[in-house]
Order: C-alpha cells, then structure tokens, then sequence
C-alpha cells in the first residue's frame, strides 16, 4: 500500500485521536457493531491512501466523517438489504445527526463512565454480557432463568436511565 | 471537545416515549423482524426527532460498550487482595520449597551411592589355569619313573 506524501505524523496523531469518535459514527449509521468494526477497517485504509487530500489547516474529523459515510453508503450498496438495518436513504439522512453525536465522543465516554458507575454490579454484569460480549436476550434468559420479555424490559430500563443520566451530565457538566 | 449546545432534555414523557419505541424497534429488526424494520426505517424517514434521537442512542450505545470493555480490562488487570495475599507468602513459601528439595536431593544421592556399592562388590576373581598344558600340548607326559631298586645314578628307562 503506498501512501503518497503527507505529514504522517500529524495524520497518524489526529487518526488515532479521533478514531474512537469514527468507531461511533459507523456504529450510529449502520445500527450494528460487526458491520460498524468492518467499514472503520475500511475507512481508515481510505483514509490512508487518501490522506494527502486532508487540507491540513481545517479540522480532521469532519473530513474523516464525510470519507465513513461514503463507505457506509458504498458498503449497504454493496450488501443490498441482506441483514442492514436501515434503508438508503435513512442511512443518508442520518448522517448529519451521526456526525453530531459521535462529534462528542469524548464527554458521552465520561458521562457514562459516572452513570455506570451508580448501577449495580448485577445490571453492569447483564450489560457486558449483552453489549460487550454479544449475548443474545434468548441465550442470557436461559442462562439466567429470567423470562425472555423481563430481560428485555430490564434492559430496555437500564438504557433508559442511562440515556437520562448521561443527558443530565452532558447539560449540566460538574 | 466541548460544546456549548444542550443536549435534547429527556425529561419530558414525549420524548422518553420516543426514545423507548425507538428501542424496541430497533431490537425487533435486529433479531430479524421485517416489520419492525420498515415501521423503524418509516419512522426515521419523516421525523427529524427520531433520526436525532436514534443516532444519540446509538452512539450512547457504543460509548456504553466501550466503558464496560475497558472495565472488563482494568478488573482483569487489577491486582485482587487474595492474589496480593497469595504473593506476600511467596518467599517463605519458596523457602520452605527450596529446603523440601535440597533434602529430597541428600536423600536420594546417599541411597542412590549405597545402591551402587552394592551393586558393585568386587567378585573373588576366578583362576585360569593358563599354565597347565593339556593333550594338545606339544610336550609330551613324562614317563612314570619306579625309583623303588634302582641305584643312586643310575639312568632310568622306560619299561
């Protein structure tokens, strides 16, 4: 892979920043986080090649989002409507709101370190299990012998107070 | 990366209400249901609200896994009392494991050093008559010689 000349520190310093916010962006307009993984793979190999474009005196990120998008909308192409979630013009017009939240990457990731904080080790236990290791509502209930529509409702709970909680904290920073 | 936007309050029961539906509906079609699929991506299509709350929801989503991962990793990583308590006993421990060898290795080199001399006693070596010529020797046997009559000088000759 050849990469033509550019200030690769810089580039390599401002991708490694704000490749977590990117991870966001993808996960927000494909709606799932296998699918996500993969286009940031491929955005940051597009990035690469592509990076003597980056205008060095404007900011990174937005000229990252806009080369994520592109290969989000090229890869639901690609994929037709197998297991996609949204449509293609959703996907297209969900960017913009995409793009905002994922922008604030950095105060979400704090807020919801304070938020996760006040729950129980149980209901943190039944997250990981679910978002970090991909465990199915149908597996967990059977593992933990709860009813399959209490562990969704649980879950559906847990998110809400979260999402309230890291609001409350992004509006009213201490 | 602060900014000085409010975030949409919360607070209010429209909007949790949004949000909620918002939720299930995106379950529903990620376990496959077509139906939750198409009332999700209508939705979204004709509603600014829901395209915003959507997106917040699910960058929320992939900040949530993220801490829970680099909890996972620190409570991996972090040093846990009954693991401390386990390595402050250590040098007594390896003492104690370092004299048990020593011992086993005195014991089992004099046992071995009395199991080899008595392997090794000497046997009474055995005499090989090496000397003693037998009939194939080319000497021939000595005649038997009567000494009974005969006189002092006298030559002896075969009978």
């Amino acid at each position: 892979m050849t990469a033509p000349a550019f200030d690769e520190k810089l580039f390599i310093t401002e991708l490694t920043k704000h490749q977590p916010a990117l991870g966001a962006f993808c996960h927000a307009q494909l709606g799932d986080r296998h699918q996500a993984r993969e286009i940031l793979q491929t955005t940051c190999v597009t990035l690469w090649l592509k990076a003597s474009e980056w205008d060095t005196a404007r900011p990174f990120l937005p000229w990252a989002f806009g080369i994520a998008r592109f290969t989000a909308l090229a890869h639901l192409r690609d994929r037709g409507r197998e297991r996609l979630i949204f449509d293609e013009d959703v996907l297209a017009s969900m960017s913009s709101e995409a793009e905002l939240a994922a922008e604030r990457y950095d105060d979400r990731l704090d807020a919801m370190r304070l938020c996760l904080e006040k729950l129980s080790e149980k209901d943190r236990e039944l997250l990981r299990l679910h978002y970090v290791l991909g465990r199915s509502i149908k597996d967990l209930s059977q593992e933990l012998e709860r009813g399959e529509s209490a562990l969704k409702m649980a879950l559906l709970r847990l998110r809400e107070q979260l999402s309230q909680c890291v609001t409350r904290r992004l509006n009213h920073p201490l | 990366m602060r900014h000085t936007t409010l975030e949409p309050p919360f607070m209010n029961n429209q909007s949790a209400d949004l949000e909620r539906r918002l939720y299930l509906l995106l379950e529903a079609a990620r376990a496959n249901d077509l139906q939750a699929r198409g009332a999700l991506n209508e939705l979204l299509r004709h509603d600014l609200r829901a395209r915003t709350a959507l997106a917040r929801l699910l960058v929320d989503e992939h900040v949530l896994s993220e801490n829970l991962r680099d909890a996972s990793i620190s409570t991996l990583l972090e040093p846990r009392a009954d693991v401390l308590a386990m390595t402050a006993r250590k040098p007594t421990s390896s003492w104690r494991q370092l004299s048990a060898a020593a011992a086993g290795l005195a014991v089992g080199v004099a046992s071995a050093s009395l199991l080899f001399g008595y392997a090794n006693v000497t046997p009474e070596p055995k005499q090989i008559a090496i000397a003693n010529p037998g009939f194939e020797s080319p000497v021939a046997p000595l005649p038997k010689v009567s000494l009974q009559n005969s006189e002092p000088g006298a030559a002896t000759t075969p009978k």
